[in-house]
């Protein structure tokens, strides 16, 4: 018994080795990590489909997050790595090339995260504060009405974390 | 015919005094042997264990071991750990057994370049019972049990994170991340008997971990004692055993 066992063992041992030297890389290919933010009415508090253009450009950089988007319920945005707070601005344009600007500003602790060592790092974000600010001009119907902040973790799940509610009527 | 008659008569006397002799003989021999007869045996080999070990105590030795593929592993692997063990001999089945270990770990991974370092203590307390059906022929067949704990402080650095919008970059340098782990093996080894006292064994184990305490950035990618940080793992030890 102990003969055989000793072969048994010998065996096991083998593969154990055998299967220790296999190993697999399990990075995720949806590793963009982005904030969501959904579009609702101000006045159902439903999800609104947006007929106008919006365009989301950040604060202090030449570039556009976001190019005429529309028939859109919700947008993405990147979040800063190494700021504690975003300044976006969102342009919204009409049919008839009428264009009303706001601000959303949106405030973050960065975390440094790996998934795996055989992953390449990126930054998580949870979010502190959000705040925002209508257009100069009033009389441009499309405008944020108020924001709510409904999830704070910003990372590589695509889960809504801010709703911004439109105000659909000029004042 | 005087001595025909003198020889049947001495026969027939005979007949008479040997039952008695033998009786004798018999009833000195009750008194003066030890009283074996009534122990049976299923098996030969377990009649002999009885005649060559008639006292088998609860308490029959203890032994300590150092793992030998740990700690080559330690030394030439990217982990491995330097391992020690003190166990108890119950009667030849139960081995209550206490293991403790170094962790280590000094990891770059090719594809990401990320670096993952780690030195740090372990501990795993559990038993194991002999089934070999001889428990006196100093090999031994072992199932067992074990739950082992870890308390470590691990470094993690990589590349620096690229922001591609606004082209800054984040580092990624951290030392003495805490962590911690719990984690039950099942076991089943090998072990027998080079020389008096010296004995050479080897187990395979699987692990399984309870809980873990996880950072913020990332969960570590070794666990001293554990091994490859996962939700389950094989391991194994080649052991050299000494009775003391």
């Amino acid at each position: 018994m102990f003969r055989f066992a000793s072969k048994l063992g010998v065996s096991v041992v083998s593969l154990l080795i055998f299967v220790s030297g296999c190993s697999n890389i399990e990075c995720l290919l949806d590793n963009i990590v982005v904030m969501t933010c959904g579009l609702y009415s101000a006045d159902t508090h439903e999800h609104l489909k947006l007929q106008e253009t919006l365009d989301v450009l950040p604060l202090g950089k030449d570039t556009v997050l976001l190019n005429r988007a529309s028939d859109i319920t919700d947008f993405m945005l990147p979040l800063r790595q190494v700021a504690d707070a975003d300044t976006f601005l969102l342009r919204f344009t009409d049919g008839t090339g009428k264009v009303g600007t706001d601000t959303l500003i949106v405030s973050h602790a960065n975390i440094p995260h790996y998934e795996s060592i055989e992953c390449p790092a990126t930054v998580f974000h949870t979010l502190t504060d959000v705040k925002w600010k209508q257009q100069e001009n009033g009389d441009f119907p499309l405008a944020i009405d108020s924001v709510a902040l409904v999830r704070t973790a910003v990372n590589y799940d695509d889960v809504e974390n801010l709703r911004i509610y439109l105000r659909t009527v000029a004042p | 015919m005087l001595k025909t008659y003198v020889s049947i008569c001495a026969l027939w006397l005979l007949s008479f005094a040997m039952p008695a002799l033998s009786q004798t003989v018999a009833d000195t021999a009750k008194t003066t042997t030890p009283r074996i007869r009534g122990v049976q045996y299923a098996q030969a080999d377990e009649a002999l264990n009885g005649l060559l070990h008639p006292d088998d105590p609860l308490f029959a030795g203890v032994s300590i071991s150092g793992d030998v593929c740990g700690a080559v592993m330690a030394a030439f692997c990217s982990y491995g750990q330097y391992e020690g063990a003190v166990r108890v001999n119950l009667k030849n089945r139960f081995f209550p057994i206490a293991e403790v270990g170094l962790g280590r770990s000094n990891y770059v991974n090719d594809e990401s370049d990320n670096h993952f370092r780690v030195s740090a203590p372990y501990f795993r307390v559990g038993c194991d019972y002999n089934v070999l059906k001889d428990k006196f022929s100093g090999n031994r067949i072992f199932v067992g049990v074990r739950y082992g704990y870890t308390s470590f402080r691990y470094d993690m650095s990589g590349p620096a994170i690229q922001d591609p919008i606004w082209g800054t970059e984040t580092p990624f340098h951290f030392k003495n991340i805490a962590g911690n782990a719990h984690w039950g093996e099942l076991v089943v080894g090998l072990e027998t008997k080079v020389w008096k006292f010296f004995h050479l064994g080897w187990s395979a184990r699987y692990r399984m971990r309870f809980s873990e305490k996880q950072a913020p950035m990332g969960r570590a990618w070794y666990l001293p004692g554990f091994g490859k940080n996962d939700n389950s793992a094989f391991g194994g030890t080649f052991n050299i055993i000494f009775d003391i």
